[in-house]
């Protein structure tokens, strides 16, 4: 089914969902047929520019690379945990399961406490140092960084430190347009 | 010369971007006629496009290698303002404006002395010969008002194209239309004849046919909301603005907005179409 604007998905929602009949041009290839856009992507469309330009960046930073996915989502799920973003979590819980991770690290990372059952070393470095970089914007303290040196190259703690400020501004446009779940992710919970 | 400048200047000289940069001034009418695309009324939201926007969109034009700015809505004659301005932008680049030629009856025609002497023509909407023919689209009394405008236009030497709009008049319609236009004292080439393009309230009143950015010639359209791909393109529907063809939210400087429009030309393919004028 076509995903129209402000349809029955949209329901609640604080910012237009643009859906596929009025996406506009330049992020047009961004809402193929058949395919249901995620609601973020809907509510960035109303700012095409913006959209135009985040969606190479995001694509970057959220697939695999010299980074693994399930490394990657341990990121997105711990910060939008961190950042309480209700949209991003159960998205993402969904999203971490598919990549690998074990149902008790989904729980571990998108909980309250400190992230450590389910996980590897590498990623319970990587929880701990989210934990960091989120209430100390980025200031992590040396023992973190080691941590961090220990499992991961120095290019690879820079992007991971990207995807988590990514996440975080993701996590606020979720917040500010109090996006409901995609119904994708409602039928995999 | 800016690079994008170069880009603008290239796709104008090989037909993939319209010589001309379209104003959306304003969005309400004081007519509503039956295929308006963007549901124009006097009721409706303004959607103006500020005087400062319109003069900073048609100097940087100018420079960009655009040969010509269109005024369009609505009624742009609604606006106060609009007859100095137009003729303060004819300075930039020559103008056309689309213009339902009601507002000019009597008296109301001094208010066109600004743009007397400038490089300001006017486009005038007519439909059919006959008041039966062409007033129930464009509302009684219309026709009447159009044909007594334009030798007034014409006697102070303000130029006028005439544009009809089809809707599934009759052959033996239209060569009665270009007689008329001919009796007017119109030449032919200034005589636009184009579909009605199913947006807006063609849509609803079950007018017009579809078309996409693949059947819609390219020109810059600069609307108080962005810029879009083409002047059928900011159309409005149950009174939201359609997105589909919108390019950008940037157009100031008109340069960012273009930036993006010249990045689709190239993945676009050419549109053959010159019906849609």
């Amino acid at each position: 089914m076509a995903v129209l604007s402000d349809d029955a998905n949209g329901a609640g929602a604080r910012l237009t969902l643009v859906g596929r009949d009025q996406a506009p041009l330049a992020v047009r290839a961004l809402f193929p047929a058949g395919e249901d856009p995620s609601n973020i992507t809907r509510a960035l469309a109303g700012s095409p520019d913006t959209l135009a330009l985040l969606a190479p960046l995001l694509g970057h930073a959220m697939n695999p690379t010299t980074v693994d996915l399930a490394t990657k989502e341990v990121v997105v799920l711990r910060v939008s945990a961190l950042n309480r973003c209700d949209y991003c979590v159960p998205t993402h819980e969904v999203a971490a399961r598919r990549a690998g991770l074990p149902d008790e690290a989904v729980a571990a990372l998108a909980g309250p406490g400190r992230a450590e059952a389910g996980l590897t070393e590498a990623q319970r470095a990587l929880a701990r140092f989210c934990d960091q970089v989120v209430s100390r914007c980025g200031a992590v303290d040396d023992a973190a960084l080691a941590e961090m040196r220990a499992h991961f190259e120095e290019h690879e703690i820079v992007e991971l430190t990207v995807l988590a400020g990514l996440i975080t501004m993701l996590n606020y446009v979720a917040g500010l347009g109090r996006l409901p779940l995609d119904p994708r992710t409602v039928a995999a919970r | 010369m800016s690079h994008i400048a170069d880009q603008v200047a290239e796709a104008i000289a090989e037909g993939r971007l319209g010589p001309r940069l379209w104003l959306y001034s304003n969005y309400h009418c004081n007519l509503a006629c039956s295929y308006c695309l963007t549901e124009s009324a006097p009721g409706v939201a303004r959607r103006e496009l500020p005087a400062e926007a319109m003069r900073r969109a048609a100097a940087e034009a100018a420079g960009l290698g655009f040969r010509g700015v269109g005024i369009t809505g609505g009624e742009p004659f609604l606006r106060p303002d609009l007859p100095a301005l137009a003729a303060e932008l004819s300075e930039a680049l020559p103008v056309l404006v689309l213009t339902n030629a009601t507002l000019f009856g009597g008296d109301h025609i001094h208010r066109l002395d600004p743009i007397r002497g400038r490089d300001v023509t006017l486009q005038i909407s007519l439909d059919a010969a006959t008041p039966p023919a062409n007033d129930p689209m464009r509302g009684p009394g219309n026709f009447e008002r159009v044909i007594g405008a334009v030798p007034r236009l014409l006697e102070r030497g303000i130029g006028v194209r005439i544009a009809t709009t089809l809707y599934g008049q009759s052959d033996e319609d239209l060569a009665a239309v270009e007689d008329l236009v001919a009796a007017l004292g119109i030449a032919p080439e200034d005589h636009v004849v184009r579909p009605t393009v199913a947006r807006g309230r063609a849509v609803t009143e079950g007018l017009g046919e579809p078309a996409g950015p693949e059947d819609l010639p390219a020109e810059a359209t600069v609307t108080a909301d962005g810029l879009f791909w083409s002047p059928f393109a900011p159309t409005v529907r149950g009174g939201r603005l359609d997105t589909d063809l919108l390019v950008s939210r940037q157009t100031a400087p008109l340069e960012a907005g273009l930036r993006a429009l010249v990045g689709l030309l190239g993945a676009a393919p050419l549109a053959e179409a010159t019906r849609f004028r």
